[in-house]
């Protein structure tokens, strides 16, 4: 089996690091797309976190040795050689595209957790806590999207998870990856009731778009 | 929030979004990947540690302010 993990353009070479299962990486080039694979025999037996982490931090170790690196979800595993190729030859448009969007970008996660409701905060009815709840979760909204708003300025993409908490991901130029970072910095200073979790900079895992 | 030297769970929160990117994120090619129950399994426990994480994150500012 051939593993996938990851797209590149311009890679100047393969990171020194082994795949899953310590299986040593290779490169397979499809004219300007390279993709970053490694065999296997037989499936895998270890421990699926481990070989996830050890698929995450191939794609991470190719961020910095090429142009753009556009990341596959774990786990995809073509039978042989010319399965990969057709596959790949079938889809090289979206991902060559996917790769120009990318390219000289990082992402950016932000995660907020709603403040918990203060103790004295109790309600006498249902439908007062349903208010209260109502108002708490539009309060949270409006202020999320206040960091948003700027967030999304700074970056050339951005998307949002459409449940629950706040939780996005931002498509950063690297030169505007300290600007991001001292702005949620900054936001978390003046919202010190919510938990601001902003993680990165990761490969553009969450910017496939159409090659997917 | 001050920012400095990543504690551990910090690092397990990395650790965590990096699973969950990996797993739920990038580009899909052939799309019907069977995630193994031990998949799912992981999925599910990482998403609670990491609830867990931020309810201790937040408990510690709590302490810390205090």
């Amino acid at each position: 089996m051939i593993r996938v993990y990851a797209f590149a353009s311009q890679l100047e070479r393969l990171p020194d690091l082994s795949g899953v299962g310590g299986a040593p990486l290779e490169a397979r080039a499809l004219e300007d797309v390279t993709a970053v694979v490694s065999r296997e025999v037989g499936p895998r037996t270890g421990d699926p976190r481990e070989d996830a982490v050890a698929h995450g931090l191939v794609v991470e170790g190719l961020t910095v040795l090429a142009r753009a690196v556009l990341p596959v979800r774990f786990g995809e595993r073509f039978a042989d050689d010319s399965t990969l190729a057709r596959e790949l030859q079938s889809r090289l448009g979206g991902i060559r595209r996917a790769l120009v969007r990318v390219s000289g970008c990082v992402e950016i996660g932000v995660r907020v957790a709603a403040a918990t409701p203060p103790r004295s905060a109790v309600a006498a009815t249902g439908t007062d806590y349903m208010h209260e709840r109502l108002a708490r979760l539009a309060e949270h909204d409006a202020i999320t999207y206040e960091l948003h708003e700027r967030l999304e300025d700074l970056s050339r993409a951005s998307v949002q998870a459409s449940h629950g908490a706040f939780e996005a991901a931002y498509l950063v130029e690297r030169s505007q990856l300290d600007v991001v970072q001292a702005a949620v910095r900054r936001f978390a200073a003046s919202h010190p009731e919510l938990t601001v979790v902003s993680t990165g900079p990761w490969a553009p895992y969450s910017f496939g778009g159409d090659a997917s | 929030m001050t920012v400095a030297e990543p504690t551990p769970l910090q690092e397990q929160i990395t650790l965590l979004e990096l699973v969950d990117r990996v797993l739920h994120k990038g580009v899909v090619l052939t799309g019907d990947i069977m995630l193994s129950v031990a998949d799912v399994d992981l999925v599910y426990v990482g998403l609670r540690v990491l609830l867990t994480s931020v309810a201790t994150l937040d408990r510690l500012q709590a302490e810390g302010a205090a």
